[in-house]
């Protein structure tokens, strides 16, 4: 993303511009003439789509703040007034309620796609742990932003995820306290995540530019893992990978439109239609289906501070990942045990989902238990012991020479 | 395009779980109380008018003692085909006023013990949504040595008495009126309440979609076009 290499333009405007502000040379490098590898396949689609997801939260969210009032009494109240009164509310709200749905599953198969083919690895660390930080960032947004409508979940889930930080010693109680503005979860406390529910989401777009500006220093990585060699292993982002991600844009926005249309609550806990009632508590506090398998994590360990510490740290162990994995190789295609491994995984983050949505009972603790310590020695155990002992295929010799033997 | 299935497939099965997920903690009792086909259900899904008046009778003379729709308003009826003369009449006030029905607290704690539930969102409110809400007006019945009725659906006791079917009477209606066709209109009417955007939400959606699959075909298209010369 730098100026360096000054274009010259026929247009003497926009000559004029480009002299004092680069925007068109940086467009024309970063967006146009971009060699990215001819190789990348769909799973290389779905950064663009989160991307765009991130547009569309925001838009929506703007919207919707005009009517929302961010008061324990009203909140509930006011955004039934959206679904009802307001022209085409219901359609913005359910874009919105539905889009945190679609940006998670955007950014696990983004992640998923980056831990299949090494992303992670040298010279790509940094922009995997501003990756790591967007998610975090996200999982923050969207735990406040469910709190807002003031449901029976809203309200209970905002208790018991607050309620975590009392685990902290000495000082658990005071935090709990700060973090709720009074003795309980309240109308301060709806004030505050509202306030933090608009501001993070520009935060996120500002950790994207920076996630954008470390992969064009790096570039992209690629399904053989092997870095572009001579100019036939790239070819410009424009036109082919612009219509690439436009395409697969198109069959999302067909995935994302059928939910907001046809089955808008199908994500949702039907409780949170029920105004939050600080009397009684719900009989099964579920988070939303993007954080069981860390609730999950959560409720396996049997202490409280360990819990929560296990959860926080199934997020943060992937920013060193980088230096766990040994593995001279980056991509799965040339790891044949590591890529069990990696399966495995997957299918670990789908039981620990379940475990996550099922009471604290038993087999769910048990079967959590097991999954968790699979998660975690994944990544401590398996990934520098696999990446040390394993004898990976021959690498191609170039992205051209894998594409021409196909 | 093999890989590009592969991609869209763990797509489907990441929210095929996230549903489940979602889901696993609907409840509910076992019943043998066979569920109507809803209208609203599917894409094509719509209300029926005459059934959605018929419920509104029911909601009338069964529910409104104890239960108001506060987030709806008298105006809201004409949606449901009721003439504007008509909904001037039921309204107490303007029928651009909020619904005002229900009991009041106090005579409600003195009653029952207990604030009946304001119904707007019922239907939506509940794991099971109108199917278990139609179970649920069905289920009530009389334990030994128990002043409240047990709840079969519910699984417990419920401060509710029974519904006073028999208020609403169907003797000008095409259907017959029984308990559970009652039951249906009213589940139907509140179904209704609980969004009354449904229709056009189905509406446009098919609109929507129809444009995006042109448009994705279109993306296509251009696609193998301008990648045609890539090896």
């Amino acid at each position: 993303m730098s100026a360096a290499h000054q274009k010259q333009w026929n247009n003497r405007f926009v000559q004029w511009v480009d002299d004092r502000l680069p925007v068109f040379t940086i467009l024309q490098n970063d967006a146009a003439e971009y060699p990215t590898p001819k190789n990348l396949n769909y799973w290389w689609n779905f950064g663009s789509l989160a991307g765009i997801v991130l547009v569309i939260m925001i838009l929506t969210g703007i919207f919707l703040a005009m009517y929302y009032t961010p008061h324990a009494s009203m909140a509930f109240e006011r955004t039934e007034r959206i679904m009802r009164d307001v022209n085409y509310g219901w359609l913005i709200r359910y874009i919105h309620m539905n889009g945190a749905t679609m940006f998670f599953i955007t950014v696990y198969l983004h992640l998923f796609r980056g831990l299949w083919y090494g992303s992670y690895k040298q010279p790509r660390e940094l922009l995997w742990i501003i990756g790591v930080i967007i998610i975090l960032a996200m999982m923050a947004t969207a735990f406040m932003g469910y709190v807002l409508p003031w449901g029976q979940m809203s309200y209970w889930g905002a208790k018991v995820i607050t309620m975590l930080f009392s685990a902290v010693p000495l000082v658990g109680d005071s935090i709990v306290q700060w973090l709720w503005g009074g003795f309980n979860v309240a109308n301060p406390t709806l004030n505050r995540f509202f306030s933090l529910h608009y501001l993070l989401p520009f935060v996120i777009v500002a950790l994207v530019l920076v996630h954008i500006v470390a992969l064009h220093t790096v570039k992209s990585n690629n399904p053989t893992g092997v870095e572009p060699q001579k100019k036939e292993d790239t070819i410009p982002f424009h036109p082919y990978y612009t219509i690439k991600d436009l395409w697969g844009l198109g069959l999302f926005l067909i995935f994302f439109a059928f939910f907001v249309f046809f089955a808008p609550n199908y994500f949702g806990e039907a409780i949170n239609y029920k105004p939050a009632d600080t009397m009684s508590t719900p009989a099964h506090i579920v988070p939303e289906w993007y954080f069981l398998p860390f609730y999950a994590i959560l409720r396996a360990i049997p202490n409280k501070l360990g819990g929560v510490v296990a959860m926080f740290l199934s997020i943060l162990i992937l920013i060193v990942i980088p230096w766990l994995d040994r593995s001279k190789v980056r991509s799965c295609k040339y790891r044949p045990v590591w890529k069990w491994f990696v399966v495995l995984f997957v299918i670990d983050c789908f039981i620990l989902g379940w475990v996550g949505a099922n009471p604290a009972e038993a087999p769910y603790t048990t079967i959590g238990q097991i999954g968790t310590a699979y998660y975690f020695g994944f990544f401590i155990i398996l990934m520098p012991l696999v990446g040390k002992l394993e004898k990976p295929k021959p690498l191609p010799e170039s992205i051209s020479a894998a594409v021409d033997k196909k | 395009m093999r890989k590009f299935i592969t991609s869209a497939l763990v797509a489907a099965g990441l929210a095929a779980t996230a549903a489940t997920g979602a889901h696993a903690s609907s409840g509910g009792g076992h019943l043998d109380i066979k569920t109507p086909d809803w209208s609203w259900q599917g894409i094509f899904g719509h209300f029926k008018e005459d059934q959605l008046q018929r419920g509104f009778k029911v909601y009338q003379k069964v529910c409104a003692t104890c239960h108001n729709l506060k987030h709806l308003y008298y105006r809201n009826l004409e949606q449901i085909g009721l003439p504007e003369s008509r909904v001037e009449e039921i309204a107490p006030g303007k029928p651009r006023e909020h619904f005002q029905a229900g009991m009041a607290k106090s005579t409600a704690m003195a009653t029952f013990n207990t604030v009946p539930p304001d119904l707007t969102l019922m239907a939506e409110a509940r794991p099971g949504g109108p199917d278990y809400l139609y179970k649920f007006l069905l289920s009530f019945e009389r334990r030994e040595g128990h002043t409240k009725l047990y709840n079969k659906a519910f699984g417990n006791f419920v401060s509710m008495p029974r519904p006073t079917w028999a208020a609403a009477s169907y003797a000008n209606e095409p259907v017959e009126g029984t308990k559970e066709q009652k039951a249906e209109d009213v589940t139907a009417f509140l179904r209704w309440a609980s969004e009354p955007n449904l229709e056009a939400r189905h509406e446009l959606g098919i609109k929507v979609i129809l444009f995006l699959i042109v448009l994705s075909a279109l993306f296509y298209a251009l696609k193998r076009r301008i990648w045609a010369d890539v090896h």
